[in-house]
């Protein structure tokens, strides 16, 4: 995650950008799972389709038929100009028939987490820094790091209460206060942490108060409540979070925000919370160090509702565990 | 006149419903102090979300891909 800021922003960097079709993507499906997507780049990368160990994060370069023609890990942006231009290079030196795209029948994904985006549910973007031991302020921003929160229509719809009256009061349903206790609430400002557990939720409650209703549009304010402290025993069963160290950790954390929900389209038309907390512990495995109970780490979380950027279509981190049964699997 | 001091203050804060604070800010105080800003350029990179999008779009503009991986998605929680 240093990357992000060492190579990226870069202006050097950002400028030679240009010369690509920039794109991102999460390593480890790719190393590791059986789908088509991720077997092209095995392929590609090492010439055998099989699954691959270690971490193969890092900065590559493709012609777009699939062959590497650069490849390099690094947070240094020297080192990161040097692998653009090697990969320019090469690319120079190909043919024309050596540009041909790839069929898509060899790359297209047969399941990404990202076809169960809930569009016509709640879709929120969730971003997390480090705040000063006393709170916000001027003194500075810390770390920060950001992932989505996904609500079906359905769920979306069980944020309001049944009648949609001025102070009508509403309880958000446990398993979705569950959902963001355990997977969104979490501590991964430094990296990702392992989601929470079922049993290391203490506390995971929203209020909602229905504060006005104008023509079809009805405003509410929310308020929550997490605490969750896990002892460091793993219990997700056969996930990829079973290869995550598990440690023991905690979050204690306030939620208020507040939502306009459209009556007439039975969707939310606006959509904004903040939580802020103290979290400690944690896995080692990110770059968090040094959080105790005692001298835990201040975090600030802030939901939104997204806009229309392609970015914004990511699944959650903790996806293949979330407690929702509308999410396609991998072998469905 | 401290109790009548406490109630005209009362009386003339904003109510609960006008504003929502959250440990005595409001939610655009607290997006400004969580969200990322101009100091964070490499959002402005127009990335293409999956290999497969950035492949495509590859194909279709005929330029080299630049892949960048890592454990847990880049532009979401890495």
């Amino acid at each position: 995650m240093a990357g992000r800021r060492s190579v990226w922003n870069d202006p050097r960097v950002i400028e030679k950008a240009r010369a690509f079709v920039p794109a991102t993507d999460e390593v480890w499906r790719l190393q590791r799972h059986q789908d088509r997507e991720c077997r092209f780049f095995r392929q590609k990368v090492r010439g055998n389709p099989a699954p691959i160990g270690g971490s193969w994060q890092g900065l590559y370069i493709f012609a777009p038929d699939g062959t590497l023609l650069a490849r390099r890990n690094t947070l240094n942006p020297d080192a990161a100009m040097k692998l653009m231009d090697a990969g320019l290079e090469k690319w120079s030196a190909l043919g024309k028939e050596e540009r041909k795209a790839a069929d898509p029948a060899e790359y297209l994904p047969e399941h990404r987490w990202e076809n169960s985006l809930p569009s016509d549910g709640l879709v929120l973007r969730s971003t997390f820094r480090d705040l000063p031991e006393d709170g916000i302020g001027p003194e500075g921003r810390g770390r920060w790091n950001r992932d989505h929160a996904w609500f079906n229509r359905d769920e979306a719809r069980s944020w309001m209460p049944e009648e949609i009256s001025i102070r009508q009061k509403h309880t958000l349903p446990e398993p979705l206060a569950l959902r963001l206790a355990r997977f969104h609430v979490v501590d991964n400002v430094s990296g990702q942490e392992g989601p929470y557990a079922r049993d290391d939720i203490e506390h995971a409650e929203i209020e909602i108060e229905v504060t006005a209703v104008d023509g079809n549009d009805a405003t509410i304010q929310i308020s929550g409540l997490f605490r969750c402290e896990s002892d460091g025993v793993y219990k997700l069963g056969e996930t990829d979070w079973r290869h995550f160290p598990s440690r023991t950790r905690g979050i204690d954390a306030t939620l208020r925000g507040e939502a306009t929900w459209n009556i007439e389209q039975g969707r939310f038309s606006a959509f904004r919370a903040a939580a802020h907390g103290k979290a400690w512990g944690g896995s080692g495995l990110n770059g968090r160090r040094g959080v105790t109970q005692e001298q835990p780490a201040a975090i600030g979380w802030y939901f939104e509702l997204v806009n229309d950027d392609p970015r914004d279509r990511l699944a959650p981190a903790f996806i293949d565990v979330y407690n929702a049964d509308w999410v396609i699997q991998p072998d469905a | 006149m401290f109790l009548t001091t406490t109630l005209i203050l009362a009386l003339s804060l904003p109510t609960a419903a006008d504003r929502i604070q959250l440990d005595g800010h409001d939610l655009d105080a607290w997006a400004q102090a969580v969200l990322p800003g101009g100091e964070e350029a490499w959002l402005t990179i127009p990335w293409h979300a999956t290999l497969h999008e950035g492949l495509r779009a590859a194909g279709q503009q005929q330029k080299p891909l630049l892949l960048w991986l890592m454990n847990g998605h880049p532009l979401g929680c890495t």
